[in-house]
């Protein structure tokens, strides 16, 4: 009996290492296994590099804390949870604080409900607590709380939630920007800086294409195609990236858009998001 | 046939468990390994723990802001060896615009954009000969 027993657990051994060293093998003999990963920027680092301090906390801008319940589907609600987070992060970049914590307990209750935290979270809702008079305390967990949900998402292969969130994110700071008091829509440095989302919109459809279900894929591209004709309409002349130079060490890589360039009317981006975002949000 | 339930199921699930949680194990890697920047830099959300093994590639496609400054190092686990990391140009032919293996596999490298580009950030080990084993790596974003 015992002998029989111990055959059983060295056969289980072996057939678990043989498969696992079968599935590293896989990889191996390709001649190079590529990894990639798409990256989308933060709402705050898509906030603060349109509007440049030039624009005014405006609230009734905002998403109302109480519709968090009404997102029925799963896109809808990683739609939001986009839109939320850019709420938080507009709130505190104006260092609204009681406004931040609303939207700190939003993000914070849907992030649960859509299973998105990793473990860490509890600690940081504990710090959260403990500092919740302090605006920097509060800029330093939401920097923290979006790289934790980010990671979470990497860690796990979750790139179409991941992609989700980021479509939500950066619609909701796109209407945010050129809607807020102030907001200097009809200045070149602006206009330029909003064109550069075109970016973000390149790199949200490949994601869409790589990441999401057919169905899913489908929805958002109908929904977006409005706002993707508008930056493909907004024409600029550009040139092929190449380092510039290197000074004191720090390399300059010029290129992307070329200097001089036309600038074309924003009207229509502007109301392609606000279109959009009133779609997603309601 | 028990025996078979009673001890290689639990066996397989926590085999299986272990082979899928690489790159939860290596979280925060980054942070706590990677060179850190000058004072005034800030974190950007696209820093990110990974794993790296033999003949692979890690690939980030990456949008930087223009007139901004960004500070990137990367790090891995001493037996990977040598890091590599290229910045690649977003264009058909991928060119090349920096490599520290011409730099001696420094680490870190600040780079000023002067317009909105989309690059490719690649991360290897070229030194690293264990086929089977997978390694925790990390590449730290900061901009100002």
């Amino acid at each position: 009996m015992f002998y029989k027993q111990k055959f059983t657990w060295f056969l289980a051994v072996l057939l678990i290492w043989s498969s696992s060293a079968f599935a590293r093998d896989v990889e191996s003999q390709d001649e190079e296994f590529i990894v990639e990963f798409y990256s989308i920027p933060s709402p705050d680092e898509i906030l603060t590099y349109i509007h440049n301090s030039e624009i005014q906390f405006t609230p009734r801008l905002l998403n109302d804390v109480r519709k968090s319940d009404s997102y029925n589907t799963f896109r809808e609600r990683l739609l939001a949870y986009g839109f939320y987070m850019a709420n938080l992060a507009y709130s505190i970049s104006f260092e609204q604080n009681n406004t931040g914590l609303q939207y700190f307990n939003t993000v914070d209750e849907m992030g649960r409900q859509l299973n998105i935290f990793p473990p860490e979270v509890e600690e940081l809702g504990h710090r959260l607590m403990r500092n919740m008079n302090q605006m920097d305390s509060l800029n330093l967990i939401y920097d923290e709380l979006y790289l934790l949900v980010i990671a979470n998402l990497h860690d796990t292969d979750r790139f179409g939630e991941y992609a989700l969130i980021s479509a939500g994110g950066f619609v909701e700071s796109l209407y945010l920007a050129l809607n807020s008091d102030g907001s200097k829509i009809h200045d070149d440095g602006f206009r330029m800086r909003v064109w550069d989302q075109k970016l973000i919109i390149n790199q949200l459809v490949i994601m869409f294409s790589r990441h999401l279900t057919a169905s899913v894929k489908n929805s958002m591209m109908n929904d977006m195609q409005g706002l993707i004709d508008a930056f493909n309409e907004f024409t600029i002349e550009t040139e092929s990236t190449k380092v510039a130079g290197t000074s004191n060490g720090v390399i300059t890589i010029g290129g992307g858009r070329a200097t001089g360039s036309t600038v074309n009317s924003i009207r229509r981006i502007h109301e392609e998001v606000n279109k959009l975002r009133e779609k997603w949000v309601n | 046939m028990l025996q078979f339930f009673k001890y290689i199921i639990p066996l397989i699930l926590i085999f299986s468990g272990f082979a899928t949680i690489d790159a939860q194990f290596c979280r925060n890697y980054e942070q706590k390994h990677c060179s850190e920047p000058p004072a005034d830099f800030v974190n950007s959300s696209v820093s990110r723990a990974f794993t790296l093994g033999k003949d692979h590639v890690v690939r980030f496609n990456q949008i930087l802001y223009g007139g901004r400054t960004y500070f990137l190092s990367v790090c891995g686990e001493k037996k990977l060896g040598n890091i590599e990391f290229r910045l690649l140009a977003d264009d058909e032919a991928g060119t090349v615009l920096y490599s520290n293996s011409s730099n001696g596999y420094i680490g870190e490298q600040t780079f000023q954009i002067e317009n909105s580009i989309k690059l490719v950030i690649e991360i290897l080990a070229p030194d690293y000969s264990v086929a089977d084993n997978h390694r925790c790596a990390g590449l730290k974003i900061y901009y100002k």
